[in-house]
Parts: structure tokens; sequence; C-alpha cells
């Protein structure tokens, strides 16, 4: 077991940095420069020139190349130029609030994709089935941008539920731990849910195929010839098989949300990595987009990783060929 | 809380009571809840706000957005500030920390009087040495500060008493004062303790030592969420602000910010969408402030290619595109036809000449003039077998750009012009747009009060500056000289006409139209007063009105 991960984790470094060296070549030979060079026609060429120099852009692209090379060995990002602090710091402060979210938009994805989905296997064929199927199409074609406009249009500005934007409110940190709780939570409330909701079609589909196949199994036949009771035939004999397949796309679902969150994030201004990568990308921030691209690309290792794992854990099977 | 807008609404506050109840049963901790920390009794204004303040130093962060520039004035005095009365005139100069300034006979000297009163947020006096170590940060080459031009010719700024100094000028010149006021002052004794050498590598530093003169200081900051201003009381001017705080929310998507503003959260949003307008109108507890910014929307014509070559086929393009219908469309008339880079209400605008009339039929004769008629009857015109072929770009953030792009395309069609129609991104735009290396372009340009034209139509702002089209008439480099070098600005109104008047016969843009910026604030929130220097130009005498 520990070889294959230490195999694993080394094919994935590699990888990493393949993927960074791309990402770094391509934002240096895409049009653009860090926009704050031009946006004033009184700065002269000359003066551009200077920041260049600052910057290092004024340098061959391979020198450039090997000079952040150099400094990411040494564990140097550089400094975020739009930010004005280093790239990795910036980063790591976004960190949290987009774990945070993600976990959440998580949980909620999951508990209502399960909920839906067993409820329609366990009534398969049935209106409730029927309906259910339609609502898990329905949720899966819906934009999430659009839900998010809906949700703050109505839940927001019409009756004021809940705050339209960034995590906490103005002055919360002086309120005591609980209050500051309930003020984060409450924030959290709606891009947590619509992230959710705008993702759970899928799961809906997954747990309910995942139960229907496993419950037209034999041992599911003979669990109920033994004459044992159907719930526990449901909860312990079909179930933990059929949520095989999502325990995979659950390991995947971290990286894939962290990606997904953006668009969640600049609509409710929560202050997570998308909405700084966002920013970076358009003001060609490139220390920025390097280390984001480093730190996406090592959650996407590790959640495949911890995918495979989660599953040789619940998958005999997979263990043994391991 | 003094405002309408602070309050939570009560099925707010029932949520946050569910909560609470729920987490109080889960840990056993029954506390009290939804009660804001202790700000009774303090005006707080809410500002649904675009960008995230980017530093407190002005000289090392170069933002891209204007308007955050000019929240440094929040912090910091200028000599004297501009205001924007230049509809009848040039600009009045309002005292700040100079109460007086005189020029010498010859202009060269510059002479400031700074009020004795003034002093910074620590309690240390605000003197010329400060006006002179601050002259002395901008023009650092190791700084480098992105304004630096407008001191190229300052000499010396020279302390005569701690409440006198003196500019000194290499050659006199009409924009001179502005030159010389252009950049707050900063507090040498506290930030002089870093080098101006080591100041790029302390971008941050700054934040931690903020010490102010302005009507404002910074109270918090959260990075990409808020921050928050907070009255300076040892202000000069004791009367002023006269709000306690002012907080803005960062909100970069544009119906966030604006569903702030409408739920009662907010009471004011910089800029809103000319199709939101008619919603703000309706809300009984929201206005309008419109006003015309000093930005010019054009389509400029690359001269360099063959196709463009020709003053009379600009002006056919010109007169075969219906502006007032891109205006009427998409700008939901917020917006009129213009001929000038002037805005109409600015004193150097010549009043004197009417825009291109929209007429396709004259468009298409003139075009037949210089040789261009569809002679194989495709509906497109040719000359010499070549069809009139050209690519259109724009910046594809803006949607009113790109709609009008769209309405360009399909009007030039009309008159057998062929148009295939581009997006980039702006960042990556500029790129062919410097190297000359497109057809034509939909941009925009803003004037600043030096009423400088010269960098983006002279000649010598085709390699240095915004000369996209690559235009050079040695006719309109003269006129451009001659107003920059006249000192009395008033006295240059004709060569200012002349130069309109040139333009608008060449076309090398062709100018759209002029759009107002529509500020919109809640009913509550006084004696805001957005203007083309800054929505927050008026910020130290926003009042709140004690409604509740």
């Amino acid at each position: 077991m520990l070889r294959f991960i230490l195999r694993r984790l080394g094919a994935a470094t590699l990888l990493l940095f393949l993927v960074l060296t791309a990402t770094f070549f391509l934002i240096h030979i895409a049009p653009g420069e860090p926009v704050r060079l031009f946006d004033n026609p009184r700065i002269s060429n000359e003066q551009k020139l200077e920041l260049r120099e600052l910057y290092g852009l004024d340098k061959p692209l391979g020198q450039q190349y090997l000079r952040w090379l150099g400094s990411v060995l040494r564990g140097d990002w550089g400094a975020s130029i739009t930010f004005e602090r280093p790239a990795f710091d910036v980063l790591m402060e976004r960190m949290p609030n987009t774990v945070l979210l993600v976990l959440a938009a998580v949980l909620v994805e999951h508990a209502l994709g399960l909920a839906l989905g067993l409820a329609a296997a366990a009534r398969a064929g049935t209106t409730l089935d029927r309906w259910i199927r339609y609502l898990s199409l329905l949720l899966f074609s819906i934009p999430g941008f659009w839900l998010a406009l809906l949700a703050i249009e109505l839940l927001a500005v019409r009756w004021s539920w809940f705050p339209i934007n960034q995590m906490t409110s103005e002055g919360a940190q002086a309120l005591p731990p609980l209050q500051r709780l309930l003020d984060l939570l409450h924030h959290l409330a709606l891009p947590a849910l619509i992230l959710g909701i705008a993702r759970c079609g899928a799961v809906v589909r997954f747990a309910r195929n995942g139960l229907l196949e496993v419950l037209n199994q034999d041992y599911i036949r003979t669990a109920h010839a033994k004459g044992l009771h159907p719930a526990r035939v449901l909860w312990v004999h079909a179930l933990p098989n059929a949520l095989i397949p999502l325990v995979q796309r659950f390991g995947m679902a971290l990286p894939i949300m962290l990606s997904g969150t953006v668009v969640i994030e600049v609509i409710f201004s929560w202050p997570g990595l998308g909405n700084a990568v966002f920013q970076a990308i358009r003001q060609r921030d490139y220390p920025v987009i390097l280390a984001s691209t480093a730190l996406t690309g090592t959650m996407v290792v590790l959640g495949s990783l911890l995918a495979d794992l989660l599953h040789a854990w619940i998958d005999p099977r997979v263990r043994h060929e391991a | 809380m003094t405002s309408r807008a602070l309050n939570q609404s009560p099925p707010a506050r029932w949520l946050q009571l569910l909560t609470a109840a729920l987490l109080a049963a889960a840990c056993g901790a029954p506390e009290s809840v939804g009660k804001k920390p202790d700000t009774d009794g303090e005006r707080t204004v809410v500002v649904s706000h675009s960008v995230d303040m980017q530093g407190v130093n002005e000289l090392t962060t170069q933002s891209t957005a204007i308007t955050n520039a000019l929240l440094y004035h929040a912090f910091f005095l200028q000599l004297v500030e501009e205001q924007a009365d230049y509809q009848d005139g040039p600009p009045t100069f309002e005292p700040q920390l100079a109460e007086s300034y005189e020029f010498s006979e010859d202009r060269l000297r510059l002479t400031f009087h700074l009020r004795p009163d003034v002093v910074w947020s620590d309690g240390v006096p605000v003197t010329a040495e400060d006006v002179r170590w601050t002259w002395q940060g901008h023009i650092h080459p190791d700084v480098p500060w992105g304004l630096i031009e407008a001191k190229k010719h300052i000499t010396d700024v020279e302390v005569v008493d701690p409440h006198t100094a003196v500019f000194h000028f290499s050659k006199a010149y009409a924009a001179q004062l502005q030159d010389a006021v252009i950049g707050v002052i900063l507090p040498k004794h506290a930030w002089g303790v870093i080098p101006f050498e080591e100041w790029r590598e302390n971008t941050t530093w700054f934040r931690d030592h903020m010490v102010v003169n302005g009507p404002f200081a910074l109270e918090s900051w959260e990075p990409q969420q808020r921050y928050v201003l907070r009255r300076n009381k040892k202000y000069f001017d004791s009367k002023l602000p006269k709000v306690d705080r002012i907080v803005f929310e960062v909100i970069p998507e544009e119906n966030s910010r604006l569903a702030l503003l409408r739920s009662g959260k907010a009471h004011l949003v910089e800029i809103i969408a000319p199709q939101d307008a008619a919603r703000i109108e309706a809300d009984p507890d929201l206005k309008l402030l419109p006003y015309i910014p000093r930005v010019f929307f054009f389509l400029t014509w690359n001269v360099s290619r063959p196709l463009f070559a020709d003053k009379e086929v600009r002006q056919a393009l010109t007169m075969a595109i219906d502006r007032q219908e891109i205006v009427d469309s998409i700008h939901y008339g917020y917006a009129n036809v213009s001929y000038s880079p002037f805005p109409s209400n600015h004193w150097a605008y010549n009043k004197n000449l009417q825009p291109w009339p929209y007429d396709p039929g004259r468009a298409k004769e003139m075009l037949a003039r210089a040789g261009w008629t569809d002679s194989d009857g495709d509906g497109i015109l040719d000359r010499d077998g070549q069809p009139f072929s050209f690519e259109l770009v724009t910046n594809a953030e803006s949607q009113v750009r790109l709609d009008a792009l769209v309405m360009i395309q399909d009007h030039l069609k009309r008159v057998g012009v062929d148009v295939r129609t581009r997006s980039m991104e702006f960042n990556a735009l500029l790129d062919p747009l410097n190297a000359h290396d497109f057809d034509a372009a939909i941009q925009a340009l803003a004037l600043d009060t030096s009423l400088n034209t010269s960098f983006f139509l002279h000649t010598s702002a085709i390699d240095d500056g915004f000369n996209w089209g690559a235009y050079s008439n040695p006719e309109m480099d003269r006129l451009i000289d001659q107003t920059a070098a006249e000192v009395d600005p008033l006295a240059a109104k004709p060569i200012y006409d002349q130069l309109q008047a040139l333009l608008h016969e060449e076309a090398p843009l062709t100018f759209l139209y002029e759009t107002q910026r529509l500020c919109a604030a809640s009913k509550n929130l006084h004696d805001v007063d957005p203007n083309s220097i800054s929505t927050f130009f008026n910020l130290r005498r926003w009042r709140l009105e004690d409604t509740e």
C-alpha cells in the first residue's frame, strides 16, 4: 500500500512540474501584460520599461523561467503584482474560505442528492420516482450563476433573509465567538446551497441507478429469501455497495468544486481562491496564476489519490489487486 | 442605528435566531444573538463598490481603477484641489493644505502658503518639508511613480519656511498648477523611515503605518471583502467629515452590487448599467445621480491601412453608422451622439460643429466617388477586384461595446461594407492596438484637465502613446503643440475649436457617443456630488439624514 502511494505521489510530482512549466510559458506567450503598466496615458514608454525591469519582465523568457524555477524550488512563489504580497500568502489566506464553501456545498450536494436518489430507487417506477428524475435533470441543466442571481433577487433583495455578499458582516470580528460563527453560517448558507443544489442532480442519478442495480443482484434476493427485514436488506446489504461509484466521485468532487466555485465566489463576493485567481488572470498577475495552478494541481492529485484509497477501503476487490 | 438601510429584516433575524437555537441546543451554551457591536449613534455610510483598495501609498500602487486612486484623497490632502467646474471656463482650485498660491512674474516659480493649523493624525504638524519630500518621492527613479511625467518640468521644490514651499519650473506652460498639485502630500516623519529605494519591496508596510492628514483614516481592511474609513478627528476643518464611518463593501459582480443597494443594505453604487436606471427611478427609496464623465467612445480607423487612408471614406463610414440608434437601444437614452473628445458641457467644447448625420445614401455616393462600387453584384462594394471588407475589434469585457460592434456591422452592411467582428480581452487587445496591427477598433479614452489630446492624436503618440490608428497630420500636431504651449487656457480656446473642427473633418476617429455615468444612491444620503473627477469627490461632505 505504502509503495502504491509513494509511486502515485512520484508520478504526480512529475506531472505537476510539467503542468506548471506549460502554464508558465502559456501565460507569458499569451497576449497581454500585467495591466497596470498600461492603464494611464501619462505613463511613458520609458516608465513602462522601468516597471518591466522591476518585475523581471524584460529578460528573455527562458531566463525568466529559470529564475522562476529557482525561486520556486526555494519555496518562493514570487510577489503578487496586484495584491502587493507574496503570491503564496494571498492564496493561503483564501484557501480556507474556499475549502469551507466547497465542503459545505459538497455536504448539501450529497445529502440532498442521496436523499432524493434513494427515495427514487426505493419507489422505482412510481410517480415520485418520475418526478425526482425530472427534477434531477432540471437541476443538472440549470446554470449555477442563474440560480444564484434568482436566489439573490428573491431571498436577499426581496425578503432580506440572507446577506448578499462577503463571508462576514461588517464589524463581526468584535462579536463573541458563537455569534461570529452564526454570522459566518448565515453568509455561507446561500452560496453553499446554490452550489450544492446546482450540482446534486448527478448525485441523484448515481444514487438511484446504483441502488437499483444492486437491488437486482442475487444476494439481495437471497437476503430477502432468508426473511431479513426489508429495511435491513436496504441499509446494510444494498446501500454500501450502491455507494461505491459515489465514493469515487466524491474524491474528485473536491478538486472539481475548487474550480467550479469561481462563478459563485465572484457573484457572492466570497473571498476565496476562485475570486483571487479570476482577478489575477485578468491582470496577468503571473506569480498568483502559477501558484494557484500548483495549488489546484496538488488538490486534484491528492483528491484522486484519496478517491482511490477510499475505494480500496470500501471495495475489498480493489485492495486485493493492489 | 441611524439609517434605515442597516436594519435587518424580521425574517433575517428570525433565521439567525433559529440557527442560534439549533446551535445552542447542540452545544448547550445559550447566548443572545443578533446584536451588532456597539456602533450606535455613529453615522455609517455603506458603499457597494466594485474594486478593493490596492494599497494606501499612491506612489507604489498604480491602480487600474481611477476612482480607487481618488480614494487616496480621503486619507491625504493635496495642496489645492481641482474642482469639476469646467463648464464655463478652466476649473478652479479649492484650498486644502495650501490656503493660497501665487506665480512669479515669469511663471517659473509657484509659491504655496500652507495652512499653519494642519497636523498629521499623530499630532505632528504638516510642513513644507513634507511637500518637498513627497516631490522627491514622486521623481525618484526607484519608486517609480506612474505619474512621474507630470513632474518633468519641475526642477526643485524649495522650503522657504515651515509653511511656505516654492515649486521651480524649467518652463512656463498652461498646466503648471495641475502638475504641481497632482499627488497627495505624504508623511515624511512616518514614511521617510524607509528610503525610497526600498519602497517597492515594502508596499504593505505603509498600511500598517498609516498616518493621515485628510478627512478620513483607515479603520480596517479585510482584503477582497471590505475596507472601512473612519473620520479623522484631527482633520483641520472640524465641521468635516459629516459622517463617522464609510464602509466599502467589495463586490466585483455588477448584479450583486446593485442588489445590495436595492436590498437597503448599502447607500451608494458608483456606476450602474443604463438598463437598470428605470428600476432605480421607480424605487421610492433610491435616486439616480447622472453626470457626464470625461470619457469619449470612438471607433478608430487604422489609417496606415490603404482601406482607411482616404478621409472621404472615413467620413462616409461615419455617416453610414446610425449612432442615434446605438444610443437609444443600448444606452437607453443616457448618451448622445458626439463629435469631439471634449465633454459637451466643457468650456473648450466646440459648440459650432454638427455631428456627421446618419445618411447611408450620401455615404454610398461618397464611397462610389472613391471608387467603391458593387461591380460584381454580390452586395459588397469592391474596387480593383478587392471587396470592402475589414475586421472590427473591441474588448470583450464591455457588453455595451459588444452590442455596438454588432449594430455597426449591420449598419455598414446596408451600404455594402463587409465587417467581420472580433472581441478580445482588453489586456490582449492592447497588443495589436499598440502594434497598429488591426483594421478598426472600438475603444474609449479619458481626458484630464490639461486637455492634452497629444496622447492619442499627435504623430509622436504613434510609437509612444495611444495613437493606435497611426494618424499623422502636421497641421494637427501643430495645433496640439500650440495648445500645450499656451499659458492662458482661455486664450487657447480658438485653437481648441480649430483642433476639434479639423478632427471632425479628418475623421481619423469616428466619435460614437458621449455617455452619462449613472451613480445610484439611497435618498437619505445627501450632498453626494459624483462628477467627472470622482464619484467620491465630495466624500467629506456626504451627509446621512436621520430618518429613524
